[in-house]
């Protein structure tokens, strides 16, 4: 009954993603202009608050790198785009921001909490620094032109990231791969204690996330025609996929899925219609779906469906 | 048969010799208990020995092979498991996937996730816990964790 029960609503989600699919692979055909470009900025900061999601989730460390690994993503279309084609200079982006990781994350991973965090914030501003240095004093220029593409091509871009994230996200959270990263979140020293290579698991996972987020500012550079160090690595691409992250909650994959749909969507509409009260509208949603939920949407709609039965738990 | 020694094992913490020039073994077969009064030097012995903490000098052996300045996981799959004098479960997973990550990570060749499965559920059977394998660990009592 129960296995039943399970099976049916699996492939009933199942169907649901198939269709939500194909309408989505299909927009171009029947809605023009706008809508595109739209949804491409909602899939560019979706793919950024999964991929931060992916690695600070289970494991607990907050990592402020979503914007150095945008913008190494961002500078790499700048370089290679005019002469490589696309599908190449989009992984190649998505390639060199792992490769930040993998070396960041070699250096830093034994640094927890807050300095961990302070760290990887401080790689965004060391990036960008180094870039404007060397565009001013070496190139003397301040910033470069990106090849531009066609929006169509920019959305289904986006579309095929965005589907190999979540791919990616929803075999490692069923992985041996995904339970230890859970552990070392739980407590990472035990982790180590039953075997788990925490160094080798964190930074694979580092570069892993990495690779979508560099991948994904490739792609949006192209859009943007004009980036310089100041564009490519702006802070905001740090933070915004937390606050996406935490209003949409982090138990499940479709959370941080949820938080950004809706983030990127109010952006959009905020920016049109309120260009100065945006960021302040902004922080007061934030506040207070921390203060009021603290475990985002997916937490409501928890607690929701199991009618407020979920028991509370006190530390002992 | 020596299974596990230690040689002139030592560790500093700042000034505070907490363990000096200690030489120990436990031979094949052996239950050896370890005493003395609190702040002793027990916990950093057995921090030492599972290389969650660094050791200053010395050497330390299983089975013959040095351990000492390997991984805490390298040496979790030569063998040698520890527990905490604090008890450290993984809170908010469930009290099978806390076995089974022993069984999947634990062993030098690594498990099929159906293997370490069906490991978890019999040990879990053994100790009595099947019937709350499947809540999260920090939902026992105590002394079930
Ligand atoms: N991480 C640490 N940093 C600094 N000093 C430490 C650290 N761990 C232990 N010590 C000190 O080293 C000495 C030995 O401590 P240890 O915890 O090994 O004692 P113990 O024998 O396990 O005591 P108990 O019976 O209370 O568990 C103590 O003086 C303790 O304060
Ligand atoms: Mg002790």
């Amino acid at each position: 009954m129960d296995i039943i029960k399970f099976t049916s609503k699996k492939s009933f989600s199942i169907g649901f993603i198939g269709f939500v699919l194909v309408l989505l692979a299909a927009l171009p055909l029947y809605a023009k202009g706008y809508t595109p470009i739209l949804l491409t900025s909602i899939f560019m900061y979706v793919i950024l608050s999964v991929s931060w999601t992916l690695f600070s989730g289970p494991t607990g460390y907050m990592s402020l790198a979503t914007a150095a690994f945008f913008g190494v993503g961002i500078y790499t279309a700048a370089f290679l785009g005019k002469t490589l084609p696309l599908p190449v200079f989009i992984i190649s982006g998505g390639l060199i921001s792992s490769i930040v990781a993998l070396l960041v994350g070699a250096l830093t991973l034994r640094l927890r909490g807050i300095y961990f965090a302070i760290f990887t914030f401080g790689l965004v501003m060391l990036i960008s620094n180094l870039l404007l240095f060397w565009e001013l004093h070496a190139m003397e220029t301040r910033g470069r032109f990106v090849v531009i593409v066609d929006y169509n091509t920019i959305y289904y871009t986006m579309l095929i990231i965005f589907v190999a994230l979540m791919l990616t996200a929803y075999f490692i959270r069923r992985s041996k791969f995904g339970l230890a990263l859970q552990s070392i979140g739980e407590n990472e020293e035990a982790a180590a204690h039953i075997g788990i290579n925490v160094t080798l698991v964190k930074v694979v996972n580092f570069a892993v996330s990495a690779f979508f987020i560099g991948a994904a500012g490739a792609t949006i550079a192209t859009r943007w025609t004009y980036v310089d160090p100041y564009i490519a690595f702006n802070p905001l691409f740090s933070f915004l996929p937390v606050l996406m992250a935490i209003f949409g909650g982090m138990g499940q994959l479709y959370g941080p899925v949820i938080g950004a749909v809706i983030f990127a969507y109010l952006q959009e509409i905020l920016i049109t219609r309120f260009a100065e009260l945006y960021m302040l509208i902004f922080g007061v949603i934030l506040v207070f779906s921390i203060l009021y939920i603290p475990n985002g949407l997916v937490g409501l709609i928890q607690k929701w469906r199991k009618g407020g039965q979920a028991g509370e738990h006190a530390s002992n | 048969m020596r299974v596990i020694e230690g040689e002139r094992v030592t560790k500093y913490f700042g000034g505070l010799a907490a363990v000096s020039n200690v030489d120990f073994h436990v031979d094949n077969g052996e239950i050896v208990g370890l005493i003395g009064p609190n702040g002793a030097g027990k916990t950093t012995l057995f921090n030492l020995i599972s290389a969650a903490i660094a050791l200053k000098s010395g050497v330390i052996r299983f089975k013959g092979e040095k351990i000492s300045g390997l991984k805490p996981y390298q040496i979790c799959r030569m063998g040698v498991s520890r527990t905490f004098q604090s008890v450290k479960v993984f809170s908010n997973l469930s009290v099978l996937q806390n076995v089974m990550l022993g069984s999947l990570y634990g062993a030098p060749a690594g498990m099929s996730d159906a293997d370490a499965n069906s490991e978890a559920t019999e040990l879990l059977e053994f100790v009595g816990l099947s019937n709350v394998s499947m809540i999260p660990a920090k939902d026992l009592t105590l002394a079930n964790q």
